[in-house]
């Protein structure tokens, strides 16, 4: 008995000790810096967006288009960038509450965002927000290409998105529109046929084809309204001084084209192109 | 949904990423575990005996804070500890895992606390009365001989307490980090394959739950024979 107990207790402060090793690391490698940190939330969870990269450790694993944005800012800024991972609504929890300086997480600009939130200019992620459609059953691919064809259909769209808004402005009014929390739950309801059809970004639609043979773009586009087309950073209300100078960057970066380039990296780290290959060699089937 | 395929790419998910969720995953969801029950079953511990006690301010106050955290939603609770512990204390300058370790700590506490505070009234009152009766103060009558007998009640769920709270840190995927279900959705915000890795989180949870529950119901035994 008592062994048993004293079995648990060592594998239990062995355990806390690792947990403790790797927190006091962190934490040292903040506090021997004396640069001001820029913190940074984002959803990782979205390539070619923003990805981790699970090679790596650290704030290191954290890769995709958003992330070199990030990066870019920080050093313009001559800060320190620290990246908070957490889930596409907590970034913007966290802006409110101050706890992190931007969100960049491939949000879009909603008249709701603007009232709680100074949101920034305009960055251009590829074709990632520009083109918006739906994907639907592989064999049902290209089926569709007006919004009057989901008639009656269920369509699921991530909740508090961009594809929510355009879902409810363009679909039909006896489409139901499911939300989800989370993109990949509503790709399973897609799979699973408990949706008809899924509204994704292209680019995102893209790398979800890319493994998923099952599934095909409809052959819809949503008409986007050119004030939905970009993404945008969230600040939080209070922090005026610091949206003049990140605006200040955009432009810059702007001006210099650098986002093509940047884009094109978080694909190919995606392994967008990669993925297609494969699935032309494995069945034959062009995509 | 063919199944050849299905289990083709849940053979290339495992086989790219296994480390990924057999080693930072599963070391991570059963640190963060332990250290919540670990000190969750000392504050909880404490919590009982304030509960017990004579102070009628201090088991209202306990009351109340056991009750408002069993009555909220562990998801809640961890984004209370991530978003407000760090305004509490901005000069601690607490990490998201500590956040979340605080948070699944004090949900912890509380369910502890009353799995201790059962274990002990469960012990009948005539043992307290006949060791107090042969001489014995108070305070050691609670140590020789009524703990002894809560012990055996309290373990097995203690470890029923740990399980549970292995599912519950789940939850820290909210905030990345690194347990078994951040694995899930690192791996498939890159892959997109949401079926297998799922699957694949679900059996190691489902392994490492099991095995720990043949562990309780061993203990159980054990303790029913002493």
């Amino acid at each position: 008995m008592k062994k048993i107990m004293v079995i648990a207790l060592a594998l239990i402060m062995m355990l806390s000790c690792i947990a403790c090793a790797n927190n006091a690391a962190g934490n040292n490698a903040n506090a021997s810096d004396e640069t001001p940190v820029l913190k940074v939330a984002l959803s990782p969870d979205f390539a070619p967006m923003e990805f981790v990269d699970t090679a790596k450790e650290g704030q290191e694993q954290f890769v995709g288009f958003d992330v070199t944005l990030a990066k870019h800012i920080a050093e313009q800024l001559g800060m320190k960038l620290e990246i908070e991972p957490m889930s596409f609504d907590a970034c913007q929890v966290a802006v409110q509450m101050g706890n992190v300086d931007l969100g960049i997480s491939g949000f879009s600009w909603t008249a709701e965002r603007a009232e709680n939130y100074l949101i920034s200019d305009y960055y251009i992620a590829g074709d990632n927000e520009t083109k918006q459609t739906i994907i639907v059953a592989a064999d049902k691919a290209g089926q569709y290409t007006k919004a009057e064809d989901f008639a009656g259909m269920k369509i699921g769209a991530q909740a508090a998105s961009l594809q929510e808004l355009l879902c409810n402005e363009a679909l039909p009014e006896d489409t139901t529109v499911e939300l989800f929390k989370d993109i990949n739950v509503a790709v399973v309801a897609l799979q699973t046929g408990k949706v008809d059809g899924v509204a994704v970004a292209d680019g995102n639609a893209e790398a979800i084809m890319a493994n998923n043979q099952d599934i095909g773009k409809s052959g819809f586009f949503f008409d986007v309204d050119p004030k939905y087309e970009n993404n945008v950073i969230l600040l939080n209300k209070k922090d005026e001084e610091l949206l003049k100078k990140v605006n200040e960057i955009l432009a810059d970066c702007m001006a210099n084209d650098m986002y093509s380039g940047w884009y094109e990296d978080a694909k190919k780290l995606a392994g967008i192109d990669t993925a297609q290959e494969i699935s032309y060699t494995d069945d034959g089937k062009a995509q | 949904m063919d199944l050849v395929d299905f289990f083709e790419k849940f053979i290339k998910i495992v086989t790219r990423y296994w480390d990924v969720f057999l080693i930072k995953g599963l070391s991570t969801t059963l640190a963060l575990s332990a250290i919540a029950v670990f000190f969750g079953a000392i504050i909880g511990t404490l919590l009982a005996f304030g509960k017990m006690g004579k102070s009628r301010i201090l088991r209202g106050v306990i009351t109340a804070y056991v009750e408002i955290i069993r009555g909220t939603p562990s998801l809640l609770q961890v984004y209370v500890g991530y978003f407000v512990v760090p305004l509490l204390l901005p000069s601690l300058n607490v990490s998201t895992y500590a956040s979340v370790a605080i948070a699944l700590t004090i949900n912890s506490s509380a369910y502890v606390s009353e799995v201790i505070r059962s274990g002990i009234q469960a012990v009948d009152k005539g043992q307290t009365e006949a060791a107090r009766s042969l001489g014995l103060t108070q305070s050691q009558a609670m140590i020789k001989v009524v703990l002894p007998q809560a012990v055996k009640n309290i373990l097995p769920a203690l470890g029923n307490e740990f399980i549970t709270i292995i599912k519950e840190t789940s939850l820290a995927s909210t905030f990345f980090v690194g347990d078994l279900m951040t694995s899930y959705l690192t791996v498939n915000g890159k892959e997109f394959l949401p079926l297998q890795c799922l699957l694949i989180v679900g059996i190691i949870y489902f392994i490492l739950t099991f095995i720990l529950g043949r562990g309780v119901s061993a203990l159980e035994r054990r303790l029913s024979h002493d």
